[in-house]
C-alpha cells in the first residue's frame, strides 16, 4: 500500500482578484430573527463591517452560469459546468427515479468545488439605510394588516474585496474550467449578477471593474515556489508572478460564447418620464441631521454618501401588481397570469415563486424638495381639525431653468440640482421580464400605456393628485425585436411596423391568454 | 525526543466541525473542549497536511521523486502500516493558547465552587465559547421558482478569526532534513481548513516553530527550494 492514491494532482492554481462595489442598496441578512428590524445585516464579529460569505457569492455566481447556459426556471443537471466549477449538488431532479445502485455509482463521480471563494469584508459603512415597506390590499387599496416590515440596506458605493483560487486538476478539462471562470468573471464585470436579497426588486445590483489574475503552473519549479510564498512577509525574493488580465483578455476562451451562447431569454423595457405631478413614496427617514424634518419625507437613497430621491423597485412593482390585477379582472382573465409573473407566496400550502418580472431602483433627477403643509377638515363643521396639521416633502420636477429660478425664489434660497437646465426626461425605468410569453408582453405594455399617460400614479397621495409621470421615450427590446417609442410635442412617434408588432402582443393578451 | 509546533491563525471565520449539532438551536456545531473552548482534532490536522503533502509531491517532476515520497511515509505513514511503517510525528490537537485556558479554567473552577454553595454563577462554559464563536446561517435556493428550497435552512457555529491556534508535532527521534522541509513546505501549503473551506470559512495561516519558539519555517523553505529545482 502507498499514499499515491489521496493525491488530487492540482497541476495548476489561478488567484483572481478585484473590488466588487454596490451601485444599489443591498441586503446582506444575518437570518437572524431577533434585531431592531426584521432584517439586519450581517457584520464582522471583529471589524462591524459588512460581511459577504464566500458562499453567497458561489450561489449567485452557480445561479448566473446555469441560467446563462439553461435558461432560466431550469434545474440543475450534472452535466452542466455550474456543476463542473463549483462542485456536484447532493441530488439532483433528474437523477431522482434511479434506483439505489444507480444513484450510489452516480455519487460517486461527485466532485468538490475547484473553486475556492473566500469571504469578504466589506468598506466600513457610514450611512445604513433602513428601507420599510408594506403590502397593500388590492380591494381596499389600503396596508393590509400586520404586513408592515423593515430591512437594513448597505448603502450603494460599498466595496467588497473579492477573491478566488481556481484549481486545476489533471484529469479536468482546463479549457472548460476557464471559459465557465471567465464567464462568472465577465458577469460580475458587466454588472450582470445581483447578491443579496430583493434582486428582482432592483437591490443588490454591483460590479468590479478590474481583475487581477496569477496563474500559478505547479509543474513549473519557479511557479510552485511563488505559490507557496504567495504574500508571506518573507516571500518577495520568490515572487516571480506579477498579476496580469491573460486569462480574461485570452481570445481562445471568448470562443465559448460562440460554442455555448446565451440561452437566457430575456424582454427589456427602459423607459424615460418626466414628473407631471410632484411624488411622494412615504419614508421614515430624517435627512436634516439634528432639524425637525417633515411629518413625511420621499424615499431617498445614499448615492455617494448623498442622499437623493428615488422610485424603489417594491414601490413600482406594487403598483404595477395592482394594475396588472385590475385589467386581468376587468377582461375576465384568470388572476394566475399576474401570480406567474409577479411571483406569490402561499402561507398555507407554503409554496412561493418569484418574480419572473425584475424592476430596477431609479433616481429621480432635476427635482427640487419642498414641503407643503396640510391639514385634514372636519366634513361636518368645515372647520380645521384641532392637532391635524401636518407637513409633507414630496419632490417637484424642474423641467425648466425657470421654473427652477422661480422655485429657488419662493423659497427664499438658492438650492443647487445636478442640471437645472435639462428639461428632458427625470426618471428612467428599467424593467426585465424573464421567459416573457406573448400575452405577457402585452399586459405589460398596457401597463406601461397606463403609466406613460399618467393614469397609474406611483406612490402615495395619489388621491390629491402625487405621483403621476408622463411619457419621454421607451424603448423595448426583446430577441432581435427592438421597438422605440417617443413623444414630441405631445404627439407618440412610432413606426407603423413597431406599432403593429406591438399591437399584436395586446391581441394575443386578449386572446390567448387563459 | 523533538518537538514542533505548528501555530494556525485564522484569516477568516472557521468551523472544525464536529458532525453533530444542538436540536433547534445549530445544525453544525464546533469542535470544543469541556471548557467551551474551541480546538482542532489532532488526527484531523495530520490528515489535512498530509493531504497538502501528497498535492505538493504529486506535481514534483524532478528525479529523485522516491526520496520525498519515502520522507513523506515517514513523516505520515502509510495506511494500514505496522509499527515499523507507522507515522514517525504524532500530531497534538491545535488548542487556544495555554495560560489562557488554564486562567478560564481556574474561574469556571471558581463558578462551580458558587453553584455549589448556592449562588448564581457568573461564568458557564457555554459563555466561554459563544464569546469565541458566532452562528451564521444559509439557505439554498431552487433555480427553478427562485424560492428558498424546502428544509435548507441551516445554521452553522463559526470560531471568529484573528485567533491563533497551537499544534505540538512530536518526534521520538530528530526528523531528517527532507522530513522537516516536507513539513515546512506543507505547513505553508495548508491554507484551508475545516467545514465550507471552499466558500470563505477556514482560510489560515500557518507556520511552524521549533521547540525554544523560533521560526524555523523561511529555513527549512529554502532547504526544499534548493533540493527541488532541478
Amino acid at each position: 500500500m502507498n499514499r499515491t492514491r489521496e493525491r488530487r494532482h492540482i497541476i495548476k492554481r489561478i488567484i483572481v482578484r478585484g473590488v466588487l462595489v454596490l451601485d444599489k442598496p443591498t441586503c446582506l441578512g444575518n437570518g437572524d430573527a431577533e434585531g431592531a428590524t426584521d432584517m439586519m445585516l450581517l457584520l464582522d464579529s471583529i471589524s462591524h463591517n459588512p460581511l459577504l460569505t464566500g458562499s453567497s457569492i458561489a450561489g449567485a455566481l452557480r445561479n448566473y452560469l446555469h441560467e446563462y447556459q439553461c435558461n432560466y426556471t431550469k434545474s440543475e443537471s450534472r452535466d452542466n459546468i455550474a456543476a463542473k466549477l463549483f462542485g456536484n449538488l447532493f441530488a439532483y431532479k433528474d437523477e431522482s427515479n434511479k434506483n439505489e445502485a444507480e444513484k450510489i455509482a452516480l455519487r460517486e463521480k461527485d466532485s468538490q468545488s475547484l473553486l475556492i471563494i473566500h469571504d469578504a469584508i466589506g468598506s466600513t459603512i457610514h450611512n445604513v439605510e433602513i428601507r420599510d415597506g408594506v403590502k397593500i390590499d388590492g380591494a381596499t387599496g389600503t396596508a393590509s394588516h400586520k404586513a408592515k416590515y423593515d430591512l437594513e440596506l448597505l448603502p450603494a458605493g460599498t466595496k467588497f474585496p473579492l477573491n478566488f483560487e481556481l484549481l486545476i486538476e489533471k484529469d479536468k478539462d482546463e479549457n472548460e474550467l476557464k471559459q465557465a471562470f471567465v464567464l462568472a468573471l465577465e458577469g460580475l464585470k458587466n454588472g450582470e449578477i445581483a447578491i443579496g436579497m430583493k434582486k428582482r426588486r432592483g437591490f443588490g445590483r454591483c460590479h468590479v471593474d478590474e481583475w487581477q489574475v496569477w496563474e500559478f503552473d505547479l509543474t513549473k519549479h519557479s511557479d510552485r515556489i511563488a505559490w507557496l510564498t504567495f504574500e508571506r512577509p518573507w516571500g518577495k525574493p520568490y515572487a516571480t508572478k506579477l498579476p496580469s488580465d491573460k486569462l480574461l483578455s485570452n481570445t481562445h476562451l471568448q470562443k465559448l460564447k460562440v460554442d455555448k451562447p446565451d440561452k437566457r431569454d430575456r424582454l427589456f423595457i427602459t423607459a424615460k418620464f418626466q414628473l407631471a405631478s410632484p411624488l411622494l413614496i412615504r419614508s421614515g427617514q430624517d435627512l436634516i441631521q439634528n432639524k425637525c424634518s417633515p411629518d413625511v419625507v420621499h424615499l431617498h437613497s445614499y448615492r455617494k454618501d448623498k442622499p437623493e430621491p428615488v422610485v424603489s423597485g417594491t414601490s413600482l412593482a406594487g403598483v404595477l401588481w395592482h394594475r396588472a390585477e385590475r385589467i386581468v379582472n376587468t377582461l375576465d382573465k384568470n388572476l394566475q397570469i399576474v401570480y406567474d409573473l409577479f411571483g406569490f407566496v402561499k402561507e398555507e400550502s407554503k409554496q412561493a415563486k418569484a418574480s419572473r418580472l425584475v424592476i430596477h431602483e431609479s433616481l429621480i433627477e432635476n427635482t427640487v424638495d419642498i414641503v407643503q403643509s396640510r391639514i385634514a377638515i372636519d366634513r361636518f363643521t368645515g372647520g380645521a381639525y384641532n392637532g391635524a396639521l401636518f407637513q409633507e416633502q414630496p419632490v417637484f420636477s424642474i423641467s425648466k431653468k425657470e421654473d427652477s429660478q422661480k422655485i429657488n425664489k419662493v423659497k427664499g434660497k438658492l438650492k443647487k440640482s445636478s442640471n437645472t437646465s435639462s428639461n428632458t426626461a427625470h426618471i428612467k425605468l428599467e424593467l426585465e421580464l424573464r421567459q416573457p410569453k406573448g400575452y405577457e408582453i402585452g399586459l405589460l405594455l398596457l401597463l406601461l400605456k397606463d403609466l406613460w399617460t399618467g393614469d397609474l400614479p406611483i406612490g402615495g397621495t395619489s388621491s390629491i393628485g402625487r405621483g403621476r409621470l408622463q411619457g419621454v421615450e421607451a424603448t423595448i427590446v426583446w430577441q432581435q425585436h427592438k421597438w422605440v417609442i417617443s413623444e414630441e410635442n405631445r404627439k407618440l412617434l412610432i413606426s407603423k411596423q413597431d406599432k403593429d408588432e406591438m399591437e399584436e402582443f395586446v391581441k394575443k393578451f386578449l386572446e390567448q391568454a387563459p | 525526543m523533538e518537538i514542533y509546533y505548528l501555530k494556525m491563525l485564522l484569516l477568516s471565520d472557521t468551523t472544525f466541525g464536529r458532525g453533530d449539532g444542538v436540536a433547534g438551536l445549530i445544525d453544525q456545531e464546533v469542535e470544543h473542549d469541556a471548557n467551551g473552548f474551541p480546538y482542532l482534532r489532532g488526527r484531523t490536522l495530520k490528515g489535512l497536511l498530509s493531504e497538502e503533502c501528497d498535492n505538493l509531491i504529486g506535481v514534483l517532476s524532478e528525479p529523485p521523486l522516491s526520496r520525498w515520497e519515502q520522507a513523506a511515509e515517514h513523516l505520515f505513514g502509510i495506511p494500514g502500516s505496522t509499527l515499523e511503517t507507522i507515522s514517525k510525528m504524532h500530531v497534538g490537537d491545535a488548542c487556544l493558547p495555554q495560560d489562557l485556558r488554564k486562567a478560564v479554567k481556574l474561574q469556571l473552577d471558581q463558578e462551580q465552587e458558587r453553584e455549589r454553595r448556592g449562588q448564581e454563577r457568573r461564568l458557564t462554559e457555554v459563555d466561554v465559547l459563544a464569546s469565541l464563536t458566532t452562528i451564521r446561517r444559509q439557505t439554498a435556493i431552487d433555480p427553478e421558482d427562485g424560492a428558498p428550497v424546502e428544509h435548507s435552512l441551516r445554521s452553522s457555529r463559526v470560531i471568529l478569526r484573528d485567533l491563533c491556534f497551537t499544534a505540538p508535532l512530536l518526534f521520538e527521534k530528530k526528523p531528517t532534513a527532507d522530513m522537516v522541509a516536507l513539513l515546512a513546505v506543507s505547513t505553508l501549503a495548508l491554507q484551508r481548513v475545516g467545514s465550507g473551506r471552499n466558500r470563505g470559512r477556514g482560510h489560515v495561516h500557518c507556520i511552524l516553530h521549533d521547540s525554544i519558539g523560533e521560526e524555523i519555517t523561511q529555513e527549512h523553505f529554502r532547504y526544499f527550494e534548493q533540493e527541488t529545482r532541478g
